[in-house]
């Protein structure tokens, strides 16, 4: 990618940019899960990586970074897409990651993090009047995650899979 | 051999990999060994730091970084022996040894070059705040035992590359984890070959079993003798493993293909339900500033 400008993004982190020369880029995806709005016509981008549903564990921690739980950083995501430009009639909205571990113990199933995330996710999202258009999003294996800010792809990388274009 | 089926590897491959392994710093390999005896004194430990410049300049490059937090430099290899305590200084002496074994490139598990070193400083930053909320083991412990966990990875890579859609197939077909797979498609796994590498470099025995043990540590009760602060230290190295796979830092492609050993977690009196497992794991993630510490602090060692 010529001219590309590699953006890795941390864990609790939410990134927006209209440089269309951005390709945003997440090493390894699992339990948590980048969340991607995109403005098809004005090329308005952002992320947000979040790894945990719901802040409402958080005890006081000043500290804390919030972005990590998916309840703040979604409204934080959306506000900042807006004030860089990005309208809500364009958007295109992704979710990828989610994985989780097997869970051979039985019983209960408290390993679920990634499918509570994209539970909590999707909620938010109707909530605030917005559809998640795309979802690549369960299992138990890696992703590697790339969010190319020129044309709004996402590329995501499995070991032993053809690469998965979104 | 049926058809189709890839060979069995035998221990004399591995054996014969376990000579071409990556070179450790012999000062390193002779602190770890120095310190398993319970007489030995700090004097005899900064004399064989002392005389290595590059031990010197790793060990104090690693005491002064922010991980440690202490208010003022330390600047020679004495003093650092003397503030850091034994069991500091030994985790110090295994972050040098696990970068020099670690930081190169697992093609067979996905892995470029770095992310196998940061998994292991990543789970023993996990592991040592795990092991903290209860005390059973000093937390130093856990984060020595969770850094060479993975060893056996940079040898078993090169079969498991080729192999990996069998071996991924046969976690869901069998309901079994990825370990369990490997060594159903490769007659041997990597935890099974971490544990040839450890003994090669003589590392000691406690190390050995949560190399052994620690996708599995219930399976300890299978060693006739024990000691006691194995069952808890195996078991905060697998609870740390588990939390690092979530966080996905360095992970592979064997990924997430793994289970907790609920049993082995009550031995350190963790019931992993979902409160305990999101508490937990939102505290985990506000301690990136340690590991960046400790890999910033190691990035510019080149290792062969």
């Amino acid at each position: 990618m010529p001219n590309k400008v590699m953006e890795p993004v941390p864990i609790g982190t939410i990134k927006v940019s209209k440089n269309p020369d951005v390709v945003y880029s997440i090493g390894n995806l699992t339990s948590g899960i980048a969340i991607t709005l995109y403005d098809l016509k004005l090329k308005v981008g952002g992320i947000a990586y979040i790894l945990l549903p719901e802040s409402s564990i958080e005890q006081g921690n000043r500290d804390a970074n919030m972005l990590k739980y998916a309840d703040v950083a979604v409204p934080e995501l959306i506000k900042k897409y807006q004030e860089n430009g990005g309208l809500k009639q364009n958007v295109l909205v992704r979710i990828v990651g989610g994985a989780q571990m097997f869970n051979f113990g039985g019983g209960a199933n408290s390993l679920n993090t990634g499918s509570r995330n994209v539970t909590v996710i999707k909620t938010l999202f109707t909530k605030l009047g917005f559809v998640v258009d795309k979802a690549e999003v369960g299992g138990n294996k890696t992703r590697q995650f790339k969010f190319s800010l020129s044309s709004g792809q996402i590329q995501v990388k499995q070991m032993d899979r053809e690469d998965l274009i979104m | 051999m049926p058809p189709g089926q890839p060979p069995k590897i035998s221990l004399r491959d591995i054996l014969a990999k376990v000579d071409n392994l990556p070179s450790i710093p012999e000062a390193a390999l002779r602190l770890s060994r120095m310190m398993e005896d319970p007489n030995v004194n700090a004097e005899k430990l900064a004399n064989v730091i002392r005389v290595d410049a590059t031990m010197t300049s790793h060990v104090l490059r690693l005491c002064n970084s922010a991980a440690y937090g202490f208010s003022r430099r330390i600047q020679t290899v004495k003093e650092a022996v003397a503030i850091l305590g034994m069991n500091t200084l030994r985790s110090i002496v295994y972050i040098i040894i696990s970068k020099f074994a670690l930081d190169r490139s697992v093609p067979g598990y996905g892995l470029s070059r770095g992310s196998l070193w940061l998994n292991a400083i990543t789970c023993a930053v996990y592991a040592k705040h795990l092991a903290e909320q209860r005390r059973l083991i000093d937390p130093e412990l856990a984060f020595t035992g969770a850094l060479l966990r993975d060893i056996g990875k940079i040898i078993l890579g090169e079969y498991v590359g080729p192999n990996y859609a069998n071996i991924e197939a046969l976690t869901s077909q069998k309901k079994i984890d990825f370990v369990a797979a490997e060594e159903e498609v490769l007659g041997i796994n990597h935890v099974m070959v971490g544990m040839k590498v450890a003994e090669h470099w003589n590392l000691p025995e406690s190390l050995v079993k949560v190399i052994r043990y620690h996708h599995s540590p219930s399976q300890l009760k299978k060693e006739a003798i024990l000691d006691k602060k194995l069952p808890p230290l195996v078991a905060y190295v697998h609870l740390a493993d588990a939390f690092s796979m979530m966080v996905g830092s360095g992970v592979g492609s064997d990924g997430m293909m793994y289970s907790l050993d609920l049993e082995a977690l009550k031995e350190i009196q963790v019931v992993p339900d979902q409160l305990y497992l999101d508490l937990t794991l939102a505290k985990l993630i506000d301690l990136q500033h340690i590991i960046d510490s400790f890999t910033e602090s190691m990035n510019n060692i080149e290792v062969s």
